[in-house]
């Protein structure tokens, strides 16, 4: 099992860091023109008033906070957790799917192992990644808000912070649960990517749309909504309702991704 | 108790016919032959042996436990070659190996080298770019380094030329010797009867014989010519056991199956010139066994 285990991470490894960069360079280029946001805070709001309100909506602008740094992060971490959900997405799908795909399964599954004991190292080693990107972040992306916020990080600023990011790692849990079960429901899947893409954007626009209409009851099925990080900047905490909601999806997730591995049958 | 325990295993793919009632044993220290044509169901069944896929009825146990239950403990003791070999393409042989090496938590690598040189196969080499004969011979040394009680081969010898075919087949009759069980699937008759005492035939699902090689050969048709000095008639050959009769003028050709005395006593009635009587080759059984429609 440990060698399982073992051999996923560094299958993982350069992916993991390629993601976990992007996602720090993301955070990084963005924040990058927030001086130049603030510095003409009156002009930029101007020019952002001047957009209908519903493009703003769309784009995730709220004007009240766009020119507070912490606003601003928020602003930003719609994209990361993006970016974040199409890495856990894809390595979700891709942990079980390719052994099938690359036709390696007849090795492992010859092996002295359980099913359960290749899913269990797998989910570990998505685990890992997924943690990995998000502490790594986190500790690049706290200096970074201090260095362009120009001001000292108060202790509930961190906490804030701490909170928001912490947040791309459930969601990033949601995506790879969701991938994980997919894999072992279709068949035969060619490509993880297209079926990660189609699933992330979809969720996107559908956020996007619920800026709009502004539904409360759609966004019980929009991950990406689950964790709003305004509202944890004013309350220094989840709303722990969709916190349950993204435990009892993933562990069911799971659970389902074990029973249907359990029983499926590894065709030549 | 046989190392392989098979009792009315039956696999259906949705409608589609896999296996049906499959029952053999294959008996500790033997090396135990599984022939049919393609799709007759071969890999269906050892794919089940190996957990790959679940049966739809029935059982099978290996080493006395059943296949499905306790795969993980037997599978110590298993060595699996397939038919064709699958790796980590960006791997080295050698990492493929000891990765395969991790699972049985021993010390395989003297073995790993040893069969490597007796194979003649370099493991610095990526297996993405090994030729298929030289992935395969990766694939025997995967399934040998355990140096496991039973080997499983499904179809194991295509892309090894005649020499590798040779020194594999020796290290399997090396592995035999030292106790190991060994089941041999095949649509490959000779390379079966070079191995095997005993086969199992499969065809369409269903195990329709299990026999000795040499009793298979033996109880069958021998394949009988005659040249006679006079034409005979056609009521003449009209006995028991005779069929396929063909001639040119004066020479006969036929399959006789029965007791040979009455053969012999019957055609001393004639005079003859020449006759010989032949046991058909395995292929010949094979087609005899394989042909929908019976050949006989």
């Amino acid at each position: 099992m440990v060698s399982i285990y073992a051999h996923e991470r560094k299958m993982l490894r350069r992916s993991t860091w390629s993601w976990t960069i992007t996602l720090c360079l993301l955070a990084f280029f963005f924040f990058s023109l927030f001086p130049a946001f603030s510095r003409d805070s009156m002009v930029t709001r101007k020019l952002l008033e001047a957009f209908p309100e519903l493009i703003r909506e769309l784009i995730g602008i709220s004007l009240n906070t766009f020119f507070s740094p912490y606003g601003f992060y928020a602003f930003i971490f719609a994209y990361v957790i993006l970016l974040g959900s199409i890495q856990a997405m894809n390595n979700g799908l891709m942990l079980l799917s390719k052994e099938t795909r690359d036709k390696t399964i007849d090795f492992l599954l010859s092996k002295p192992i359980t099913r359960y004991q290749v899913l269990t190292s797998k989910i570990l080693a998505g685990l890992e990644a997924m943690v990995v990107t998000t502490s790594v972040y986190t500790l690049f992306t706290l200096p970074l808000v201090q260095f362009f916020s120009k001001s000292p990080l108060q202790l509930k600023d961190i906490f804030s912070l701490l909170l928001i990011n912490l947040s791309l790692l459930f969601v990033q849990c949601i995506f790879f649960a969701l991938g994980l079960l997919l894999s072992v429901i279709i068949p035969k899947i060619k490509s993880t990517i297209s079926i990660t893409l189609i699933t992330v954007f979809s969720f996107f626009i559908l956020d996007m749309f619920n800026a709009v209409v502004d539904d409360e009851k759609l966004r019980y099925i929009l991950p990406y909504k689950y964790f709003n990080p305004l509202y944890i900047l004013n309350n220094q905490s989840y709303e722990w309702i969709f916190l349950v909601i993204t435990a009892l999806f993933v562990i069911g997730a799971v659970a389902f991704t074990y029973k249907l591995n359990q029983k499926k049958d590894f065709l030549v | 108790m046989g190392v392989i325990e098979v009792n009315n295993l039956t696999k259906y793919y949705g409608k589609a016919r896999g296996i049906i009632d499959v029952s053999f044993s294959v008996e500790e220290g033997e090396m135990f032959g599984f022939i049919g044509p393609n799709g007759a169901g071969k890999s269906t069944t050892i794919r089940i042996l190996l957990s790959l896929i679940y049966p739809s009825g029935g059982s099978a146990t290996i080493f006395g436990k059943d296949c499905i239950l306790y795969s993980a403990e037997i599978k110590k003791e298993i060595g699996y070659l397939p038919s064709e070999v699958f790796y980590y393409d960006y791997m080295k042989a050698i990492d493929l190996l000891q990765y395969s090496a991790s699972f049985y938590h021993k010390d395989c690598r003297q073995r790993i080298h040893q069969l490597a040189e007796i194979l003649d196969l370099d493991l610095n080499r990526k297996i993405d770019d090994l030729s298929f004969g030289n992935r395969k011979k990766v694939g025997i040394i995967q399934g040998l380094l355990h140096q496991p009680k039973l080997i499983i081969l499904d179809e194991p010898t295509g892309g090894l030329d005649p020499l590798m075919q040779q020194k594999f087949f020796s290290l399997l009759q090396e592995e035999n010797r030292k106790g190991c069980t060994v089941l041999f699937s095949s649509h490959i008759l000779s390379e079966v009867q070079k191995l095997c005492k005993r086969v199992a035939i499969i065809k369409e699902g269903r195990i329709i014989q299990v026999e000795d090689v040499s009793r298979l050969v033996e109880q069958n048709y021998k394949r009988i010519k005659l040249e006679t000095i006079h034409p005979l008639q056609k009521a003449f050959f009209q006995f028991e056991g005779m069929v396929n009769l063909s001639n040119n003028e004066n020479t006969y050709h036929f399959l006789y199956k029965g007791n040979l005395r009455n053969l012999v006593t019957k055609l001393a009635e004639t005079e003859i010139v020449n006759l010989t009587i032949e046991d058909p080759s395995l292929e010949e059984v094979f087609m005899h066994y394989y042909s929908k429609d019976e050949l006989i």
